[in-house]
């Protein structure tokens, strides 16, 4: 029997995708059937279920049965929340499954390596992310503090 | 030229011209390349120099072809970011630290004599981060045309404030711009790093010869980001010790246990 897979689906907020030269953001039913592509490569199948996430605040609910092999989200959007990703909810989920994908960033973890290598790019991503849009971030910069002392070249402005 | 030099002309100019620190790796590069595109030409790789790949592959849509296979191939099986930093490593450490995000795939550019499909101007940041540096890697000797043109940081300055001033003026902007663009000599063997602000392109080119080059990028891990997405454009390629601590900590935080359930020591 071959192995299952749960879909997890991005429902976008407007109708017009952001990706440059797409018209339109993907239906659910078009992100299910390249999920559905992609896991046939693998040799396996989705399940009946599928998961919509909302994005923005609203937290993604998600029950992965015993059957399941694996998650494949449509795009890492799914576990973002405000402007940081969930990674207790990544680390929630790997812990139940095998295999950990996300379609739009063709990113896949297969196994625990892989799956910190994953989680490295997410924590340090949102703090970036936390630190980029706060007001104190912007006022440190546009203030010009950050020249420090230390400069092996001399190329301190 | 000493690293120390290379990074104070970097910051000065915006960009430097440095030789590999570990030459080996470019040639072993080189093979690679070379090897894919014996292969996907079908013709024996000692019958093949990376100059002279005009005579098999035709401009246009074939050599547009040629270059995305080649790329497909190449990245799937080699770490060519990894490779380039490490023939490079003295002065991209200087400019970017220990903490380091290499671009997941690189572009390669095959440029042979005539082709149609130069590179526009344009600059890389702001839609990279201003906090990037470019690696430009010829597999061959480059020189006049078959080269980029690149306007320095002083000059990337001055037609970006004419711009702003004058954003209707076409003219005026590619009169200032030829001024101050100036076609860089770049030998096999060497880079050329530039940052991400300045302006820079190729032109049709009219040498005999092919120019098959990398440009790749490279951002420290925790400086802010571009309006490109991080996840498909980056991946980590080093951490320092003490970035690993402080990532094993958050990730323990996170999950709440202490350690989490089926990772492996850190890499």
């Amino acid at each position: 029997m071959a192995d299952r897979y749960l879909p997890v689906l991005l429902e976008y907020r407007e109708s017009v995708n952001p990706e440059p030269g797409v018209a339109q953001a993907p239906s659910l039913a078009e992100q299910r059937r390249a999920i559905g592509r992609l896991v046939t490569t693998w040799g396996g199948e989705l399940g009946d279920d599928a998961v919509i996430a909302r994005g923005g605040d609203e937290p993604l609910m998600i029950d992965i049965g015993d059957e399941i092999r694996g998650v494949v989200m449509f795009s890492l959007q799914a576990l973002q929340r405000g402007p940081a990703i969930d990674v207790g909810l990544a680390q929630s989920i790997w812990s139940q499954v095998d295999v950990l994908s996300f379609l739009v960033e063709d990113l896949h973890a297969r196994d625990a390596q892989s799956f910190a290598d994953l989680l490295d790019m997410m924590l340090t991503i949102t703090a970036v992310v936390r630190r980029d849009v706060s007001p104190e971030w912007r006022n440190l910069v546009l203030s010009g503090a950050h020249s420090g002392p230390h400069d092996p070249a001399g190329t301190k402005r | 030229m000493t690293t120390a030099a290379a990074l104070a002309e970097f910051h000065e100019r915006g960009y430097t011209i440095v030789d590999a620190q570990h030459p080996e790796v470019l040639d072993r590069l080189l093979g690679e390349f070379l090897a894919a595109a014996a292969e996907l030409i079908d013709v024996p790789t000692d019958q093949l120099r990376a100059d002279a790949l005009h005579d098999h592959i035709e401009p246009g849509d074939g050599a547009a072809r040629f270059r995305l296979e080649l790329t497909q191939r190449l990245v799937a099986e080699h770490n060519v970011g990894a490779t380039v930093f490490e023939a490079f490593a003295d002065v991209l450490s200087g400019l970017l630290g220990p903490d380091v995000l290499s671009q997941r795939v690189p572009n390669i550019v095959f440029q042979p004599p005539g082709d149609p499909r130069p590179t526009e101007l344009h600059r890389d940041a702001p839609a990279n981060s201003p906090y990037e540096v470019v690696v430009w890697l010829p597999l061959v000797d480059c020189f006049g045309t078959k080269s980029m043109y690149l306007l320095d940081r002083t000059g990337s300055a001055e037609v970006m404030a004419f711009y702003r001033e004058h954003p209707d003026d076409r003219d005026g902007f590619s009169e200032r711009l030829m001024e101050r663009a100036s076609f860089v000599e770049v030998r096999f063997g060497q880079a050329l790093l530039f940052w991400s602000g300045l302006f820079h392109g190729s032109v049709v080119n009219t040498e005999s010869e092919s120019r098959l080059s990398i440009n790749t990028r490279f951002k420290q891990l925790f400086a802010p980001l571009g309006m490109k997405d991080p996840f498909r454009y980056f991946e980590i390629l080093h951490t320092s010790p003490l970035t690993r601590l402080g990532l094993d900590f958050q990730r323990a935080e996170t999950y709440g246990a202490g350690s989490m359930p089926g990772l492996a020591p850190p890499h």
